[in-house]
């Protein structure tokens, strides 16, 4: 793992890519096995928030890993190793999505999830069964808002409150400005907020 | 402070709640699909689509291509040939068509145009050296 953390170390940072370029070549498959094996239930967790669909976020992950198999050689580093696997993640999810309204006249098998079923995951912590029954319900609402949400409005606000990004990676990511994240962002909250009860 | 900053202190307090609930929510159900074994389902049709049909598919194709590469321009050729050969034929018809007219034509003069074109093929002057002769003929005729 030791070795994993410096070759990551070295991909964030473009000043030593070509001396990573040469570590990496030395041991191409066994880097990308570990980066694999690292970020892979991350990106798992994005396309499933993102899909709601446990079947073609699996199916998502194991293409997105194949593609950044594929083009492993030509990642020279400029971005962290998250961002490119993540901006690969986003193209295939787009795809995807463009096949299923592609095929809205072909009777596809959807194993998308409802979004009160969706809800009904919270971790067993210590909470009392009225605390477990307003998170739920909190849980529900922001699903119902996430659901009426413009393709990239959704994975801003993905990106933004599940997988944690600052504005500029978020950026970084979708190959936007970050006025236009936080642009995008706020009207994702505006939506949310309107959800939830709140001031519109 | 006043009651709308109160109230808006709350609504934020909620909001982020409930975003807190929602991230803890989905890194839940991933945890649980992660961990979760998955089967391929595959229906027959299309396990059988992979073993036979896609590499006849391919080998179908393949043909089709190659027929039509070779086919194309031989055929292609052969028709130019065909073409070729018929204008030949047409050019050939034409000028024997063209001879036996010719040949038509003289056949069709009549015995008036014969003669007068023999007659005016022999009624030439006698030359100048040949004079005495004739005179003599013509004195022997009248006697």
């Amino acid at each position: 793992m030791a070795t994993t953390t410096t070759v990551l170390e070295s991909m964030a940072k473009p000043a030593v890519a070509t001396a990573f370029s040469q570590d990496v070549a030395a041991d191409d498959a066994t880097a990308f096995a570990e980066i694999a094996a690292r970020y892979r239930p991350q990106i798992f967790r994005f396309l499933l928030a993102s899909l709601r669909d446990p079947d073609a976020a699996e199916t998502l992950t194991q293409d997105c890993l194949l593609k950044a198999h594929r083009n492993w050689a030509s990642f020279r580093g400029e971005s962290s190793v998250m961002t490119w696997l993540l901006r690969i993640a986003i193209n295939l999810q787009k795809d995807h999505w463009r096949s299923r309204r592609l095929q809205f006249w072909k009777l596809t098998n959807s194993n998308s999830v409802d979004a009160e079923d969706a809800s009904q995951w919270l971790p067993s912590g210590e909470s009392s069964p009225e605390t477990q029954v307003v998170a739920k319900d909190q849980v529900r609402q922001v699903w119902k808002a996430v659901k009426g949400l413009s393709e990239r409005q959704r994975t801003v606000f993905m990106l933004r409150h599940v997988e944690e990004m600052e504005i500029h990676e978020i950026a970084n990511t979708i190959g936007l400005s970050e006025g236009t994240v936080k642009a995008h962002l706020s009207r994702a909250m505006v939506r949310v907020r309107a959800e939830l009860g709140g001031r519109r | 402070m006043n009651f709308d900053e109160q109230n808006r202190e709350i609504e934020d307090l909620e909001m982020e709640s409930a975003l807190r609930n929602f991230r803890a929510s989905v890194h839940s159900w991933s945890e649980y699909e992660f961990s979760k074994t998955r089967t391929v389902k595959r229906s027959r049709w299309a396990a059988m689509w992979v073993v036979f049909a896609k590499p006849a598919m391919g080998w179908a194709l393949g043909c089709v291509l190659m027929v039509s590469s070779v086919g194309i321009p031989v055929t292609v050729h052969h028709q130019r040939q065909l073409i070729a050969e018929r204008n030949a034929q047409l050019l050939r018809q034409q000028r024997l068509a063209k001879q036996a007219a010719e040949q038509q034509a003289a056949l069709a003069m009549t015995d008036d145009e014969l003669l007068s074109h023999v007659d005016s093929d022999i009624a030439q002057a006698a030359p100048d050296a040949m004079q005495p002769l004739a005179s003599l003929m013509g004195e022997s005729s009248t006697r």
